[in-house]
C-alpha cells in the first residue's frame, strides 16, 4: 500500500507548486485584465466599473453604460475562486490494471487528483472526492481548509479498485449527491465489461454518455480524464494469448499480431465517440495513458484551459 | 516427363510436416489480464475468419515450398519427343535441307549458309549410332529421299547443292514427317536446316504440319537450325531485258534494268552485253531499300536471235546469283499485213496506225502493210501474209471465204470490221461461220452513244492499252454498231460496249474454249471480228471516233496485229522452276530438235511433229542462256534460244520470325538454334529431355519471397512504434 505522501513527491510538489503559482498568477492576472482562473466559479459578483483599456476582453464591456455615457467601461468582478471541485474516481477493478508502466491506472488517476486537489486547496477552493464503481463507494465532503489536502490523499490511498463498473448508475447517483453547480473532474477508463449487453461499441458507450449528459444537465462544469494503461493504448502483445477481462472474467484467445490493427482502430473509434459527445456537451476531454507523464499532461491541459478563460 | 533422381521425389511427402506442426504442436496461449477485452470482441468474428484464411494460405505456401524443394532435387526433365531416350540408342533422323539460292549467301570469306548447315549436320551424323536411320531430304527433290545409314547420309549431305526454283520447304517437311511416321525406330528426330527467309516455310500449312506430327506415334523432336544472317547486304538485279521478247528489225529496243541494294548502300557499274559484246555501261549509286531503273537503248538490230545479260559490277554483297539477269531477244522481220477495203481512203487510218509514213521513210517498220481492193482476196496465197484486215466489206464471197480459211489454217491472222456495207446474209454462210466467232444480225443505233470497255483486260490485244491507261477505252465514243449472234462456245468477247453488246470478239477453237488461255499458242491462226468499223468516218455517217483517238487506236491496232500474227505469244525469257513453252515456226515436216543448256549441261533432244509449233521443256533448273536447234528437212537448221533466271523471291532476304516458325509446329515442340553449341544443347533436350531444375529453383525463390512477404504483412503490420498509440497530447478537446 502506498502512503499518502508517495503521491506527493518533492518533484511533484514542486511541479504542483509551480502550477499553483501559475494559477495564482492567472487569477491575479485576470484582475489586472490579463487572464482568469482556469477554475472560475459560477457565483461571481460584480465589483465596479473601470475605464476600458486596449487588451481588455470585449465581452466584458458594459454596453448599457456605453449607451448612457458614450464611454467604454468594463465590468470588474470579485475574485472568482469560490468554485467547488469534486474529484470523481472510477474505482472499478479494471482501474487496477498495470502492465507496461509502474503505476496502475487508478494510481495514475490518484496522482492527477492529488495535483488538482493541491491546486484547488491552495486557491482556497473547496474540494471533495467521490469514488465509484457500480455505485458510489465512498466520498469526502468538499472543504476549503488547508488540511483538506491531507484528507483527500488519505482517502485516496485507502481505496483499492474492485468490482464491476456501472457508469450510468454511478454518474446518476453522483449527480444527485452534488447539489450545487460545481466543477466535476471525472477520472476513468470508461471500459465496458466484456459481458456488457450492448451489441456494438456505440451501445456499450451509451450509458456512459447518458451519465455525462446528466451531469451537464445539472449545470456542472465537467472535465473528463480518460485514462488507459499504456498496454491498452498500444496493444504490444506478440504471442498467442488468452486475454481475461478482470471484471467479468471473460476470456478470449487471439493471435495479437493478427488483431492489432483492428484493435487499435476500435480503440480510436472508442475514444473518438466519447470525444465527440464531450465536444457536443462542452465537456473538456483529456485522453491519457499511463505512459504519458501525468505532470506534463496536467500542465499542458491546465495551460490550455486557462487560455480559454 | 521423367526424373533424374526419382527417389528424392519421395521427399515431397515431407510436405505434411507443416500440417502436423500446425495440428499437433499448436502454440500454448499465454494468459494475460486485459480490461479492454470488450474492444477486441467487436470485430472478433470477422478477424478470426480472416486470420484463419491467412493461416491456411501460409500453410499452403509452406507445404508447397517443401514439396517443390523435394521435386526440384529429384531433377525432373521433359522431352519434346514425348519421352527421353538413351543417347546410345539408334534413332530415326530426318534432315531437311533448304537448298534455295539464298542458302548461297556468304559475306566475304565466311562459309555459305548451306556449308554452315552441312557442317552442323556432319557433326550430328558423326555422333549418331551407326544403326540409326537417316533421311536426307533435299527441298529441291523431297520425293527421292530414302532412309540410309549415317555414313551414307554424310556423303549425301556433302553432295547437296543450291538450286533455283526452291522456295517452300513445307513439302519436304511433310515428306520427312510421312517417312518418320513409317519408321520402325522409336526415337524420332527432325532437323530442318534453313536460313528462314520469307517464303521458305508456308505458314498457312501449320494445320497440315501439326496434323502430320500428331500422327507419329511417340512424337518427334523438332530442331530448326537457323543458318541465316541477321544483318545482310546484297545487290540484286531485279530484272533486265527487252520490254518485248520479240521486236521488229531495225527498230529501237529498250533494255530495262532494275536493281536494288539490300541492307547497306552500294555503288558499282551496270553493264549490258549482247551476244558476248559489251553494248553499254552505267555507273550506279544505290541507296539501301530504294530500287533504281536504268534503260539501255539498242538501235538497228539485224534480224536474228540475240542473247544478252545485265550485270552489276562491284561489291554485290552476300549473294552472287542475283548480280546478273539473262535475257533472250528475237529480232524479227516486220509482220506482213494486208488491209482490204473497198476504198483506199477508208483504210488510211489503219495503215497509218500500223505503218506511219515517217517510220516507213526511216526503214524502221514494225509492220509491212499493203492496202488492196476486195478482189485481191482470190489471189492471196496461204502464208503470204501474217495478218489480213477486212474493212467494212459487204461480205466476202464463197471463194473468198475458202481462201481466208486456207490463210487461217496456215497460221495467219484475220480481222474483220463490219460497217455500213455489211450484208448479214453474206456472213451467215457455212464457209463464213466456220471462221467467224459470231454472225452480224442487225444494225444498232442507240439513242445515246456508248463507249468501249475491256471484257478481258489481260487479253494480249488489249493488255498494253489497259496498262497504259485504264480509262482510254471508256473515252472512245461509238454511235452505231452491229448486233451479233455469238457462236456457242466458239467466241470470246474481248471488248464490249457499255450497253453490254460485244464489240470485239475472237473465235475459239474447241480445245481453247475448254481451257481458255489467251497466251497459249494456237493450233491455227486467230480470227477476230469487230462490230464497228475503223474506217475514216464520213461526216454524215459517224460510227465511232476510235480513229480520232490516235494513241488508243495505234496501241489497240498494233496489239491486235501482233496477237493475230502470233508474235505476242512468243516468249523467250523464263523463271527457273517454270515449265518453258516455246512457240517456234510451224514445221511442214517432222523435225528433230536439241536443247543446249548453259554451263555445258546435258543436252535435251526430241522430235517436233509436222505442223507442231509448240515445244515444252520441263522446269529447267539451271539459270543462263539455252539454245534450241531445230533440224528440218534437208539438214536445214534453225536456231532459237531462251533464257532462264532465278526468281527474285530468292533474293528477298527478309526473315521469318521465331514466333512465325514455332507457330508452324505444335506448341513448344520445336526449338530454333543458330550455333552448333545451341544445337548440342537442343539435342540434349531432345534426347535427354530439358531439365526443369533452374525453373523450379527460380519459382522456389519467388515462392519464398511471397511467403516471407505475406507472413510479414499478416503479422508484422500494426506493430506500435515508440510512443505510438499515445494520445497526441493532453490538451482538452472540448469546445473552446
Amino acid at each position: 500500500m502506498r502512503k499518502a505522501t508517495d503521491y506527493l513527491s518533492p518533484a511533484l510538489i514542486r511541479q504542483v507548486a509551480r502550477l499553483d503559482l501559475r494559477a495564482r498568477f492567472i487569477v491575479e492576472g485576470f484582475l489586472a485584465g490579463l487572464h482568469r482562473s482556469p477554475f472560475h466559479g459560477f457565483s461571481v459578483e460584480f465589483s465596479e466599473h473601470r475605464r476600458y483599456v486596449p487588451g481588455d476582453d470585449l465581452k466584458t464591456i458594459d454596453w448599457n453604460l456605453y449607451a448612457r455615457t458614450d464611454r467604454f467601461y468594463v465590468k470588474q468582478y470579485q475574485a472568482e475562486t469560490n468554485v467547488t471541485g469534486f474529484l470523481c474516481m472510477d474505482l472499478s477493478e479494471s482501474m487496477g490494471y498495470q502492465r507496461l508502466q509502474e503505476l496502475t491506472k487508478f494510481e495514475y488517476c490518484i496522482c492527477l487528483a492529488a495535483a488538482l486537489a493541491y491546486l484547488m486547496v491552495r486557491q482556497q477552493d473547496p474540494v471533495g472526492v467521490i469514488a465509484f464503481a457500480d455505485r458510489v463507494r465512498t466520498s469526502l465532503e468538499p472543504r476549503a481548509q488547508r488540511k483538506q489536502l491531507g484528507n483527500v490523499l488519505a482517502l485516496l490511498s485507502r481505496l483499492k479498485p474492485s468490482g464491476r463498473t456501472d457508469m450510468e448508475a454511478s454518474l446518476t447517483q453522483l449527480a444527485r449527491m452534488i447539489r450545487h453547480r460545481s466543477l466535476v473532474v471525472l477520472l476513468s477508463d470508461f471500459l465496458p465489461p466484456a459481458d456488457a449487453p450492448g451489441a456494438s461499441l456505440e451501445e456499450d458507450l451509451e450509458p456512459v454518455l447518458r451519465g455525462l449528459r446528466h451531469l451537464r444537465h445539472q449545470g456542472h462544469d465537467v472535465i473528463v480524464f480518460h485514462v488507459l494503461e499504456q498496454a491498452e493504448a498500444e496493444f504490444p502483445f506478440e504471442d498467442l494469448t488468452e486475454f481475461e477481462e478482470p471484471e467479468s472474467h471473460e476470456k478470449l484467445t487471439v493471435d495479437p499480431r493478427g488483431v492489432r490493427t483492428s484493435y487499435l482502430e476500435t480503440l480510436a473509434q472508442f475514444r473518438e465517440t466519447i470525444k465527440q459527445e464531450c465536444y457536443r456537451l462542452r465537456i473538456d476531454y483529456v485522453p491519457l495513458h499511463t505512459g504519458v507523464p501525468f505532470d506534463r499532461a496536467l500542465t499542458s491541459y491546465l495551460v490550455a484551459r486557462s487560455q480559454r478563460f | 516427363m521423367d526424373w533424374i533422381n526419382p527417389a528424392l521425389a519421395a521427399g515431397a511427402l515431407l510436405g505434411v510436416l507443416p500440417i502436423i506442426i500446425h495440428l499437433v504442436l499448436r502454440e500454448k496461449p499465454r494468459h494475460e489480464p486485459f480490461p479492454a477485452l470488450r474492444l477486441l470482441r467487436y470485430r472478433y468474428q470477422r478477424i478470426t475468419r480472416r486470420l484463419r484464411l491467412r493461416h491456411l494460405l501460409l500453410l499452403a505456401l509452406r507445404v508447397l515450398l517443401i514439396v517443390l524443394v523435394a521435386l526440384a532435387l529429384a531433377r525432373p526433365r521433359i522431352s519434346r519427343s514425348g519421352g527421353a531416350f538413351d543417347e546410345r540408342a539408334p534413332a530415326a533422323v530426318a534432315m531437311v535441307f533448304d537448298t534455295s539460292l539464298s542458302m548461297e549467301y556468304a559475306d566475304g570469306q565466311e562459309q555459305s549458309a548451306l556449308e554452315h548447315a552441312k557442317e552442323a549436320a556432319r557433326g550430328l551424323l558423326e555422333e549418331l549410332p551407326e544403326d540409326s536411320e537417316v533421311l536426307v531430304v533435299d527441298a529441291a527433290a523431297p520425293e527421292v529421299a530414302v532412309f540410309m545409314r549415317p555414313s551414307e547420309a554424310l556423303r549425301r549431305v556433302a553432295g547437296l547443292r543450291v538450286q533455283p526454283g526452291v522456295h517452300d520447304l513445307t513439302p519436304a517437311l511433310l515428306e520427312a514427317l510421312r517417312q518418320l511416321r513409317e519408321a520402325s525406330i522409336e526415337r524420332k528426330e527432325l532437323y530442318v536446316f534453313t536460313d528462314l527467309m520469307q517464303g521458305s516455310l508456308d505458314l498457312r500449312a501449320a494445320d497440315t504440319v501439326q496434323q502430320a506430327m500428331g500422327q507419329i506415334a511417340g512424337g518427334v523432336g523438332v530442331c530448326v537450325f537457323d543458318v541465316g544472317r541477321e544483318q545482310v547486304r546484297n545487290v540484286v538485279v531485279l530484272s533486265g531485258g527487252p520490254t518485248s521478247d520479240s521486236v521488229p528489225a531495225h527498230s529501237s529496243v529498250t533494255i530495262r534494268a532494275e536493281l536494288e541494294a539490300i541492307g547497306v548502300d552500294a555503288s558499282g557499274r551496270l553493264e549490258l552485253t549482247l551476244d558476248g559484246q559489251l553494248r553499254g555501261q552505267q555507273a550506279v549509286d544505290l541507296r539501301a531499300g530504294t530500287p533504281i531503273r536504268h534503260d539501255f537503248v539498242l538501235r538497228a538490230l539485224e534480224p536474228g536471235f540475240r542473247q544478252g545479260m545485265i550485270r552489276f559490277r562491284g561489291d554485290g554483297g552476300g549473294l552472287r546469283f542475283d548480280d546478273q539477269w539473262f535475257f533472250s531477244l528475237e529480232v524479227r522481220q516486220p509482220t506482213r499485213v494486208l488491209v482490204v477495203s473497198p476504198r483506199e481512203l477508208e483504210a488510211e487510218p489503219l495503215v497509218q496506225a500500223l505503218a506511219p509514213r515517217e517510220l516507213v521513210r526511216l526503214g524502221r517498220l514494225r509492220h509491212r502493210v499493203e492496202r488492196a481492193d476486195p478482189d485481191v482476196l482470190r489471189r492471196v496465197q496461204p502464208g503470204e501474209y501474217d495478218v489480213i484486215f477486212l474493212l467494212d466489206l459487204s461480205g466476202p464471197g464463197r471463194d473468198d471465204w475458202r481462201m481466208l480459211a486456207e490463210h487461217v489454217r496456215a497460221g495467219g491472222g484475220l480481222a474483220l470490221f463490219v460497217g455500213k456495207r455489211c450484208q448479214p446474209e453474206l456472213y451467215a454462210t457455212v464457209e463464213a461461220q466456220s471462221l467467224l466467232p459470231a454472225q452480224p444480225d442487225a444494225l444498232a443505233d442507240p439513242d445515246e452513244p456508248v463507249h468501249l470497255e475491256a471484257a478481258v483486260p489481260g487479253h494480249p490485244a488489249v493488255r498494253l492499252l489497259h496498262e497504259w491507261n485504264e480509262t482510254a477505252l471508256g473515252q472512245v465514243v461509238v454511235y452505231r454498231y452491229w448486233k451479233v449472234t455469238k457462236q456457242q462456245d466458239r467466241a470470246r468477247v474481248v471488248l464490249r460496249y457499255t450497253d453490254g453488246q460485244p464489240a470485239l470478239m475472237e473465235r475459239l477453237e474447241p480445245e481453247e474454249a475448254a481451257a481458255p488461255d489467251p497466251t497459249s499458242a494456237p493450233r491455227r491462226g486467230r480470227v477476230m471480228l469487230m462490230t464497228t468499223p475503223v474506217s475514216a468516218a464520213p461526216v454524215l455517217e459517224r460510227w465511232n471516233d476510235l480513229p480520232q483517238s490516235p494513241t488508243t487506236f495505234v496501241i489497240l491496232m498494233d496489239s491486235m496485229t501482233l496477237h493475230l500474227a502470233g508474235v505476242a505469244h512468243r516468249r523467250w525469257n523464263w523463271i527457273a522452276g517454270q515449265d518453258v513453252v516455246l512457240t517456234v515456226d510451224r514445221t511442214s515436216a517432222r523435225a528433230s530438235y536439241t536443247v543446249v543448256p548453259p554451263k555445258g549441261g546435258a543436252r535435251l533432244e526430241g522430235v517436233l511433229e509436222a505442223g507442231q509449233s509448240k515445244l515444252l521443256i520441263a522446269a529447267p533448273a539451271t539459270v543462263g542462256h539455252y539454245r534450241l536447234v531445230l533440224a528440218g528437212q534437208g539438214g536445214v537448221q534453225k536456231t532459237w534460244g531462251f533464257s532462264v533466271n532465278a526468281s527474285r523471291i530468292e533474293s528477298r532476304l527478309e526473315r521469318l520470325s521465331k514466333g512465325q516458325v514455332q507457330a508452324l509446329f505444335p506448341e513448344d515442340s520445336a526449338v530454333i538454334v543458330r550455333t552448333v553449341d545451341e544445337l548440342r544443347n537442343a539435342l540434349a533436350n531432345v534426347r535427354r529431355g530439358r531439365e526443369l531444375f533452374p525453373y523450379l529453383a527460380l519459382f522456389l525463390a519467388s515462392l519464398f519471397v511471397v511467403e516471407h512477404y505475406l507472413a510479414n504483412r499478416f503479422y508484422g503490420g500494426g506493430r506500435p512504434q515508440a510512443g505510438g498509440g499515445a494520445p497526441d497530447s493532453a490538451r482538452p478537446s472540448a469546445a473552446a
